[in-house]
Formats: C-alpha cells, structure tokens, sequence
C-alpha cells in the first residue's frame, strides 16, 4: 500500500475553497433577501445597495439583485457546465483513448489522425463556431466545450496504456487469456484512475474558465442569467460609478480556477511522481 | 537536400491544417440557421427571385460540390456579403478588422517573448534562490489568472484612479496610439509570457548542467556570455517552439482583449457576428483566425530546422 500522505498544504486549501464553493452553490440561493423583489432575474425599479447592506452582504448592482447570491447562482451555472462538460469529456476521452491503443490499425490511425486534427484548431476557436452555429446560451456552452474538450483526455490515456500495457501483470494476464474487454476495465483503467483524476481536475479549471469566458464575451450563459462571466462583464460597465462591483466575482472566480490548479498539480504529484516536474 | 525535404514536409502539413479549417468552417456554416438564399434576396422578393439567387448561390448543388465552390471563391478573395446592415463585402470587413488584430497580438508576442525569455534566464541562473522563487510563483499566477480578470484592475487603476490612459478604444483618437494599444497589449502578453517564462526556465536549468558549461566555467568564460552565448542558444528551441503553441492562447485572449477595450479587430467582430447572427461574417472569422494561427505555427516549424541541424535529420 501507498504510505506517502498528501501533505501538500495547497491541496487542502483548494480542497477548503471548493468544498466552500459547492456549498455557497447548493444553499446560496437560500440566503433571505428583502423579499420584495427577485434578487436574481429582472428586477423591475430597485435600487444599488452598498457593501454590507442587511439584505445583500457583498452589495447589489444596480437595479437592486444581490451579488452574494448572483455569485451563488453562478457558482450553480459553472460547477454544473464543468461537471457535465468533464463527465462527457473523460467518457469519451477514455472510449477513444483505449480504442487507439487496442483496435485495429485500420481503426486506431484514422482515430488518432482525427485527435491529432483537433490539436490543429484552437479550442475556443471551435468553441465560438460551434455557439455562432448553434446560437448562445447554456447548451451551446456545454456541446461546444465538449467538443473541444476529449482531445486531450484521449491523448493522456494512450499515451498512459502504451507504458502500462507493456508491465508484466499486465502481459502475465494476457498470457493466462484475459480477454481485451477485462484486461482494460480490471487492470489498466484502475491502474490510471489518479492521474486521470488529477487531469479532470485541472481540466474541470480549464472548462470553467471557458464558460466564464464565453459569458463575458456575451455568447455563454444569456443575461438575465447570472455567470461569472457575465457580472464581471457588468462589472465593467459601471467601472466608473461602482468599482467595487468588480472584486467578488473576479475574486471567486481567481480563486476558484488557482484551487482547481492546486488540487490538480498536487494530485499529479501524488499519483505520477515523475513527471510532476513538466 | 535535407533541409528542403523539411521545409517541404512542413510546408504540407501548414496547408492541410488550413484545409482542414476551411471545411470546418463550410461544414459548420453549411448547418447554420437561416437560409442563405433567402436572406440575400429579401422579404419581398418573389419565389421566381428566390429560386435564381437560390441557384446562383449553388445552393441546389450537392455539398462536396459546394464546398468546391466555396474553395475557388475563397481562393478568388470572395467571402460573402454581409446579412446586416449595408450588405458589406465580408472581404472588405476583413481589410479593415485583421490588420488591428494582428498588430496587437504581434505586439503581444513580441512583448512576451522579450520577457519571457530574460525572467526565465534569470530564475534558472538563480535556481532555487529568492528571485528564482518569485519569478516562479509569479508565473504561476500569470499562467492561471484570466484576462478578463486581468484587465479591469489594470483600467481601474491606469485609467480610472491615475486617470493616465484611456479606458478604451474610441472612434476619434485623443493622443497617441500606443496609448490604446498599451494595457491591452499587456494584458493580452502576460498568460503567453508567463507560459514561456516558466519553459525558458526548465530548459535552461537542464542545459546549465550540462557538460560545455562546466568548460566554459573552468576556460573562465565571463557568466553573461556563458549565459546568452552558450547556454541560452541551445536552450532556446524548445521556447522558440512553444511561441507557436501560445499564439493559440493570444487568439483566445484577443476575443476578451478586444471586446474589453473595444478594439475594433476580429475579434470584437467575430463576437459582434455571433449576436446578430451574421453568418458570412462568423464564417470569415473564425476562417482567418485559423489561418493566422496555422500560419505562425508553420513559420516556427520552418526556423526550427534552419536553427537547429538535430531537428532536421529527426524529420526524414
């Protein structure tokens, strides 16, 4: 068994920040606001309210919708957009992964030909085709990143199952006539299930900062939706009146994609000591 | 004979990958909303009208053929019209918009590299010391902070508290125009700086160990011209390669750096295009964004044999 302990402390403070954030997701809508009027959607005549206001602690824009809980309605919007994104991602990256290092030739080069494609053409390139295509909003967000998003799971995997394929275990349970199917899911998948982990977590950063691109540049999550992305973009417009607008949700946000890095880097380290120095 | 069968080689790989975004684009045009046709010949067009555009366009014609067409358009300088406004020639959108683009992510590279570069040589020949240290944890945070995080604090502080450059792009210019380009070009430079300072340091490390150097120390080569000369020279290919890689993190932060500034460049236009549904112009953008991606990416693969004879025989 492992004995080494994850003792890196930035780790555990990402671990900290996001156990915090998922749950300022889950109960953050429930904060009591003045309950005269709807502190997220349209808003019709209310007003700005400063820093530390009873009902709204990190202040209100400027027709009176809560910041606390527009960020808690974005942290909603981001962490579903990454965790649905990355599910779809590290499905189908595995899928592709393994094929192209067990089918056939006539079927893993062509696959692989077409991963090596998608490394041609900038992701958020694809991303914002694929939305000018489809339209904006939520589920323009979600297939355009996952589009863009498998490339790089498959890539790892095969790259990974090439080195593990060769360990004797591995060939001792060929010999003795494991099929493909059960060699892949009792002895190689477990075999990278850390380092996998580790990846999805730096690419969980990676797809949230995406969404939250894309809903600053006004084509992700559609106003009156909250999103990060989209309060900073707000943020920006009343840079003269309200500056202070813009520290909550950049900080979240900065903070948020630095504690995915964390876990990620740290979780490498952890699971893939050699090459946590690239 | 060598280096021309690489340069070949890599010269095809270059127009395969521009082929490759022109059918993603036709592809994904192809599917779009809206019918063309329709579009160009108005609402009050009668259906005699329609079905002569329709034809005239191609559209009857079966897709490989299509994109047939649209290659030899493409290849004619012909991309479309406008559906918005004054039905502008989508080339002419392109004359006006790319040049600012390009201006400000060659800026931005420049920038970057120059940086990039020194802070990397530096941290490695202190490796592990104070200014090792910070440049490391500096980069870090260049590597992970967004642009679009990025770029408010800097307005807020230049131009909105010290009040000493614009907020943004504006139709008239008041003063210089590298007062405009300077915070987005700063902002747009730091992710890519970053990115290289942190591989200029690794690479460096890894030759400053290496056996030439313990010579040049022993021969009593004074450090800067151990430094630059001999190390920094045979550090710098895999830096030099990665400058491609990062023009592609450029091109994402030019979508935010633009529209942030509203710098009238591809970008701001591409984005413009989406929201009004402008398919001719998504189109043509995305296309040339591509290509100006494609294109730097083929030129560092060309230097890189011409630099380096190792590289060149690799590639038979």
């Amino acid at each position: 068994m492992r004995k080494k302990k994850l003792k890196d402390p930035l780790v555990w403070a990402g671990i900290v920040f996001m156990v915090f954030l998922i749950l300022l997701a889950i109960f953050g809508p429930l904060i009591p606001t003045d309950g005269k009027s709807n502190p997220v959607f349209d808003n019709v005549g209310g007003v700005h309210m400063p820093y530390g206001s009873r009902h709204a602690l990190l202040g209100s824009d400027e027709i009176g919708r809560s910041f606390l809980q527009r960020i808690a309605y974005g942290a909603r919007v981001s962490l579903f957009i990454g965790f649905v994104v990355q599910s779809i991602n590290l499905t189908f990256g595995v899928f592709i992964g393994v094929v192209s290092a067990f089918a056939p030739k006539w079927i893993a080069v062509p696959v692989m030909r077409m991963t090596d494609g998608m490394f041609a053409f900038p992701d958020i390139l694809l991303a914002i085709l694929i939305i000018g295509i489809l339209g904006p909003g939520i589920l323009p967000v979600v297939v355009a990143l996952s589009i863009t998003g498998w490339p790089s799971v498959a890539r790892l995997v095969k790259t990974q199952l090439a080195t593990i394929k060769e360990r004797e275990f591995v060939v001792a349970a060929k010999a003795a006539g494991a099929p493909t199917s059960y060699l892949v899911i009792k002895h190689l998948l477990p075999q990278m299930s850390g380092i996998l982990l580790a990846i999805s977590m730096i690419d969980l950063a990676g797809t949230i900062l995406a969404e939250s691109t894309l809903s600053f540049l006004g084509i992700g999550v559609q106003l009156p939706y909250p999103s990060w992305g989209g309060l900073i973009n707000n943020a920006r417009a009343q840079l003269n009146s309200y500056p202070t607008e813009l520290i909550a949700p950049c900080l979240i946000l900065s903070l948020t994609i630095f504690s995915l890095n964390f876990i990620g880097d740290g979780l490498r380290a952890y699971f893939d000591p050699k090459s946590s120095n690239v | 004979m060598q280096l021309i069968k690489a340069l070949t080689l890599r010269l095809s790989f270059g127009v395969i990958s521009l082929l490759i975004i022109s059918f993603i684009t036709f592809v994904a045009s192809a599917m779009a909303k809206g019918d063309p046709a329709m579009i160009l010949a108005g609402e009050k067009a009668t259906h005699e009208q329609y079905l002569r555009i329709y034809h005239q366009m191609g559209l009857d014609k079966p897709v490989p053929v299509r994109y047939g067409l649209y290659l030899n358009q493409l290849a004619h300088g012909n991309l479309g019209e406008s559906y918005q406004g004054t039905h502008e020639p989508v080339s002419d959108i392109l004359k006006r918009c790319l040049p600012m683009t390009a201006k400000v992510a060659v800026l931005s590279i420049i920038l970057a590299s120059i940086v990039g570069i020194t802070l990397g040589t530096i941290a490695a020949v202190r490796e592990n010391r104070f200014a090792d240290r910070s440049i490391l944890t500096l980069s870090t945070l260049g590597v992970t902070l967004p642009n679009f995080v990025l770029a408010p604090v800097l307005v807020y502080i230049f131009a909105v508290k010290l009040n000493k450059l614009p907020v943004g792009w504006e139709a008239e210019l008041r003063g210089p125009e590298w007062m405009y380009l300077l915070l987005p070009v700063v902002v747009l430079s730091l992710r890519p700086m970053a990115m290289l300072t942190r591989l200029t340091r690794a690479s460096m490390v890894e030759t400053l160990r290496q056996e030439f150097i313990r010579a040049g120390i022993a021969k009593g080569v004074p450090p800067f011209r151990l430094y630059t000369k001999y190390a920094l020279r045979n550090a710098i290919l895999p830096v030099i390669t990665t400058i491609g890689t990062t023009f592609g993190f450029l091109l994402t932060g030019s979508f935010v750096v633009e529209r942030f500034f509203i710098i009238p460049g591809i970008g701001s236009k591409t984005i413009e295009s989406i929201l009004s549904n402008d398919v001719p112009v998504i189109q043509a953008c995305v296309l040339a964004t591509g290509f100006m991606f494609v294109i730097v990416n083929t030129l560092v693969d060309l230097i890189l044999p011409i630099l380096d004879p190792r590289i060149r025989e690799a590639q038979i």
